[in-house]
């Protein structure tokens, strides 16, 4: 497998002097599922923001598919992130649009035609068990419902990688083991999936290599099928 | 771009204009406001400059030396015509003086006796073209040859000059603050539609929509604010126009006020297209913001 995502050295100082990550290096391969957990305030969030391109790291490399993003220019911004899949804590689903529209909206506005977008829309809402609701609008829709469209509309582009950030976060505790399984299923897909979260008794159900920060530093490195623990 | 990617985008700029309706029409509104006054003042100096065109009209005539030849006046006009900045140079003659002054007299003719063409002289009439220039032309003029004497009016020069002025800056001014109304107006229009879309503008740079993709929506907005204010503009001007400047410019009786129908194409383009500009610089800024994901 070869690495999808690698974190070379990298940290990350906002203006405020906040430093929110301190040499981090982190290799992820095509086709992982990785959990990247640890405490508000740890560095998480910071490294999804990196990841998608919103922020360049302050010193070091993040290589994702082979571009870095510090070295991407503004019109390559939108490419590299079509490669990539986002589910974010609150759904962000646009409440004026149905199920079938909130989806096919990542497409629409990247310009795919109208079969493609047909398509692909049902092929990800049959991934995701939301056929019969393609109608319904998203306050008709339960928490863990409303998650499965975001994890759908991520899909639907067929990005290599998924980010999902906190995804069980505004979902009833009895659906999180339901959402984390739609998205080994997507991994099974081969495709990459990165979930943040702090929830520690969910990752350790889940039964996946696990990377823990704490303060902006990477503490563990955890690989189940592996069976060993990397301490840092 | 595709058909299908035209259509959405123009779906939602419609969906725009229909989400925050009554701020739509307010800002229509108040664009059809700012444009009426901008044609408006358009329409004052056209009819300003045509009124200056007019009492300017053969403002100076130069009456030549009784003895001069015809070859002299020749040579003369000939020297007039080099000096430059001036047009229009024609010689008249008594009879052709005495003709005029009866045809300008019309019905008020008021001598007991029949005026015989002795009464007037042979002249060179001429305008000057560019009257910031008309001193130093007359200064030239009056240099040549064979002037038995010059009547000018200069008071009236300095008159149209300093109207010229006052009403060229007046109306840079209004069409300046009003270019800046309209284009706050349409910003402030956009940035509501904006800012309640701002959901949709995160997850467009979140699924990799190119920034132009998101900006035009906006863009088309501001545009279809824009053409509907202009196109509405535009008949209000026309009525405004008929029924309350030209006949007040009619009134004074100097001179024939402009046209609006004969220059219809002109001013079709200038409200629509001022509309559209007005419309699509208004929607620049406000997505930028939104932009930086």
């Amino acid at each position: 497998m070869c690495v999808l995502i690698l974190f070379k050295d990298v940290s990350k100082r906002y203006k405020n002097g906040t430093v929110a990550l301190r040499h981090v290096n982190l290799e992820i391969k095509d086709g992982e599922f990785v959990f990247i957990t640890g405490n508000s305030g740890a560095g998480k969030s910071s490294m999804v923001r990196l990841l998608m391109c919103e922020d360049i790291p302050t010193s070091g490399d993040l290589i994702v598919n082979g571009s870095n993003t510090q070295k991407l220019s503004r019109r390559q911004i939108p490419k590299y992130r079509r490669q990539i899949g986002i589910v974010f804590q609150d759904f962000r689903l646009i409440p004026n649009l149905n199920v079938y529209d909130n989806i096919a909206f990542s497409l629409r506005v990247v310009g795919r035609r109208r079969r493609e977008i047909v398509r692909k829309v049902n092929t990800a809402m049959e991934l995701v068990g939301l056929v019969h609701k393609a109608r319904v609008y998203p306050n008709q829709l339960s928490g863990g419902e409303q998650q499965r469209v975001a994890v759908a509309r991520a899909l639907v582009n067929n990005p290599r990688l998924i980010i999902a950030d906190e995804p069980t976060g505004n979902v009833d505790p009895s659906l999180s083991v339901e959402i984390m399984n739609m998205f080994l299923q997507i991994n099974r897909m081969g495709i990459t999936v990165v979930v943040v979260t702090h929830e520690q008794h969910l990752v350790d159900q889940m039964g996946q290599r696990v990377v823990s920060i704490r303060d902006g530093r990477i503490i563990s490195d955890t690989s189940w099928e592996k069976g060993d623990t990397d301490e840092f | 771009m595709s058909f299908d990617s035209f259509f959405f985008l123009l779906k939602s700029a419609v969906n725009n204009l229909f989400r925050n309706l009554l701020l739509t029409l307010a800002s229509i509104l108040v664009l059809v406001l700012c444009l009426v006054i901008l044609g408006s003042t358009l329409l004052v100096v056209d009819n300003v400059n045509v009124f200056v065109e007019e009492i300017g009209e053969n403002q100076v005539a130069v009456f030549l030396d009784e003895s001069f030849t015809q070859e002299q006046i020749d040579g003369f006009m000939t020297q007039l015509a080099q000096i430059g900045n001036i047009e229009e140079i024609t010689y008249e003659t008594k009879e052709q003086a005495l003709q005029n002054y009866m045809e300008s007299l019309g019905d008020d003719y008021f001598f007991e006796n029949p005026l015989e063409a002795d009464t007037f002289r042979d002249s060179v009439l001429f305008k000057i073209q560019d009257l910031t220039k008309y001193e130093q032309t007359m200064y030239e003029v009056k240099k040549l040859d064979g002037i038995a004497n010059v009547r000018e009016r200069k008071d009236l020069v300095a008159r149209i000059l300093e109207l010229r002025e006052t009403v060229a800056f007046l109306s840079i001014c209004i069409v300046l603050l009003f270019f800046f109304v309209s284009v706050f107006i349409i910003t402030v229009s956009v940035k509501l539609s904006v800012f309640s879309r701002r959901l949709e503008i995160n997850i467009m740079k979140y699924v990799g929509a190119a920034d132009y993709f998101i900006q035009l929506p906006y863009f088309i907005e501001g545009m279809l604010i824009g053409l509907a204010a202009g196109t509405i503009s535009l008949f209000v001007e026309i009525y405004l126009y008929q029924s309350v400047l030209f006949p007040l410019f009619a009134d004074f009786g100097m001179f024939a006020p402009v046209s609006m129908s004969a220059n219809m194409p002109f001013w079709l383009l200038f409200f629509l297209g001022a509309g559209t500009v007005v419309g699509i610089i208004g929607s620049v800024f406000p997505v930028k913001k939104y932009l930086k994901v």
